[in-house]
């Protein structure tokens, strides 16, 4: 079995490099570093990175203290016996399709965030980072709280034995001992986000450009998945814009797989 | 004949809860608390207690006196109540949430209250080892430094005199002052339990309750724990738990012997392992059963 699932990213992996061949023997380092991106023309990636950087970069800042705040409450706090009716509901939320927050960011985020910051257009890498926090945050949050839960009881007992409050106990031996584990968490769901398509592309503005200032996170922006799910189409068939969407992919592909890993290693860990 | 009350739950909860609505169904308890020579100095004084697990008594009517600065064992097949009893002197049992507690308790003669700033209080005048040695992922210095730390502890040179002296008086500074930055968890399981020891006395108790606390250890760290317990008495109050009845014989200057969750006997441990007044702990100290 993990045989089988090794040897397929293998080949998936040599497929996309074989595919980006020819637009790295076209555009060399440009791809990577190269800020502008004309089909037919040239092929810069860079816009691209640094949306899906920045969108979940952003993401995780604002979603982060939520998740973790929720996983401590539900973990440390709540009732045993609501704590499964609040992992149910996470779950139920972690599957609902991209699609669904895509259109409800269409319908209600996108014009939130214009009103609120008087913008002219609400399709924003702010929108789409925001749209990708509350898409991870009950991934990111039942991890965390799985993590949290599994903590043994003897570090609690021993904490409070010493005299500590519950929130000192909970701040200076539950949280540390399940550090690996909401780590890992977080990498996880981060990889997620990463890779969510339809509901980005809807939201984030299809702009392939770097704002000014670079973190002006009002303006448009593109990430990775974004701009394959808006080209792909229209670019089969071509020689060098396929190409250069394949290396795209394989960028995309290494990136999700750095933070999966992480995500693992960290999950690994805690055990 | 011992005289063992075992009631039946169901009985004692109707009881119980006729008491606490009326107040006055119920005959008066009487005390029974055991005078003996050397009890004169209480430091933990325990009045009529009962402890439930939900609907499940785990204790019945406890009624003793633990002296200041002595090692008091208790002793009692598995399942008995010795650890439930343990855990109320700290308020442990607080932490389960369908545990329930009825009577007094009193440390260095003062009634145990139910803020949580109490119990906190009272946590750190009765400090806990528990069976299972169990430091924190952290180095030796920090396991140690934790207590005082979190509780608001700064400076760097008391902290490193706390440190100093805790372990001295668990007998292990000579063994890991040179790798206090190493962690804690590299350590051999008997010094593992010694650095728990330590833990415990740097936020300075006046009880130290240990749970079964060589019950995971080989004979020769046994021993240093046994040797440790008589040493720290001279500062502290010792109530131990232990399932070996020569280690109660060996360390304490008092057993109690438990059994479904009644105090059949208090006192002397010589006297107790040389001539018992009930039939059940004779039974127990020779082996008939348990
Ligand atoms: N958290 C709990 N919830 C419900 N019942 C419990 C709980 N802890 C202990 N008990 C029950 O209370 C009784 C006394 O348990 P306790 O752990 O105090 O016994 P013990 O004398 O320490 O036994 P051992 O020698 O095995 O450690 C037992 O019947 C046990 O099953
Ligand atoms: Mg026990």
């Amino acid at each position: 079995m993990a045989f089988i699932s090794l040897a397929t990213v293998v080949m998936l992996f040599a497929f996309l490099v074989q595919q980006s061949l020819s637009v790295i023997a076209a555009e060399k380092w440009n791809f990577l570093f190269g800020l502008d991106w004309w089909a037919g023309e040239t092929y810069g990636a860079l816009p691209m990175i640094y949306g899906s950087l920045m969108v979940t970069g952003l993401a995780l800042i604002l979603v982060l203290p939520l998740a973790l705040g929720g996983a401590v409450f539900t973990s440390e706090y709540l009732p045993a016996r609501y704590r499964l009716w609040i992992k149910g509901l996470m779950e139920l939320f972690a599957g609902v399709p991209g699609i669904i927050y895509g259109l409800l960011g269409v319908a209600l985020l996108g014009g939130w965030v214009k009103n609120t910051f008087g913008l002219i257009d609400g399709n924003t890498l702010l929108t789409a980072a925001l749209l990708l926090g509350i898409m991870v945050l009950p991934t990111i949050m039942t991890l965390a709280e799985d993590a949290l839960h599994a903590v043994p009881g003897q570090y609690r007992d021993t904490a409070f034995s010493l005299g500590l409050m519950k929130w000192q106990v909970v701040l200076s031996a539950v949280i540390p001992k399940a550090l690996p584990g909401i780590a890992g968490a977080v990498f996880l769901g981060l990889g997620r986000a990463m890779g969510e398509t339809i509901a980005v592309m809807l939201v984030i503005g299809g702009l392939d450009k770097i704002p000014d200032p670079w973190f002006n996170v009002f303006a448009s922006g593109q990430s990775i998945p974004s701009k394959l799910g808006r080209e792909a189409a229209e670019a089969i068939g071509t020689d060098l814009q396929w190409s250069a969407l394949m290396a795209l992919g394989l960028t995309l592909f290494l990136m999700v797989m750095i933070l999966t890993f992480m995500g693992n290693f960290f999950l690994k860990r805690a055990q | 004949m011992a005289k063992i009350k075992v009631k039946a739950p169901s009985q004692s909860l109707n009881a119980f809860s006729t008491s606490s609505e009326t107040g006055k169904t119920l005959p008066p308890k009487k005390k029974n608390h055991l005078t003996l020579p050397g009890l004169e100095n209480p430091m933990v004084e325990i009045e009529n207690l009962d402890f439930y697990y939900g609907e499940k008594q785990a204790l019945n009517d406890i009624s003793m006196i633990i002296p200041k600065n002595k090692v008091t064992a208790f002793i009692g097949p598995s399942g008995c109540g010795k650890s439930t009893l343990l855990r109320c002197l700290n308020r442990m049992n607080d932490l389960v949430e369908s545990a329930r507690m009825q009577g007094t308790i009193k440390i260095g003669g003062v009634n145990m209250h139910n803020s949580p700033e109490d119990v906190s209080v009272l946590r750190k005048r009765v400090g806990m080892v528990f069976q299972k040695f169990n430091p924190f992922p952290k180095t030796i210095y920090e396991n140690v430094a934790y207590g005082p730390r979190i509780h608001g502890l700064k400076n760097k040179a008391k902290l490193d005199e706390i440190v100093e002296n805790s372990l001295k008086s668990v007998a292990l500074w000579d063994e890991v002052k040179d790798r206090l930055n190493d962690s804690g968890l590299g350590l051999s399981g008997g010094q593992q339990q010694r650095l728990c020891i330590a833990r415990a006395i740097a936020v300075e108790p006046e009880v130290l309750l240990m749970d079964e606390p060589c019950s995971a250890l080989d004979p020769l760290s046994t021993g240093k724990i046994e040797e440790l317990a008589v040493g720290l008495k001279e500062k502290y109050t010792i109530v131990i738990v232990t399932h070996n009845m020569q280690q109660a014989a060996r360390i304490a200057d008092f057993t109690g012997f438990m059994l479904l969750g009644d105090l059949v006997e208090f006192g002397f441990t010589d006297r107790m392992f040389t001539k018992p007044e009930k039939k059940a702990t004779e039974d127990y100290i020779t082996g008939r059963f348990g």
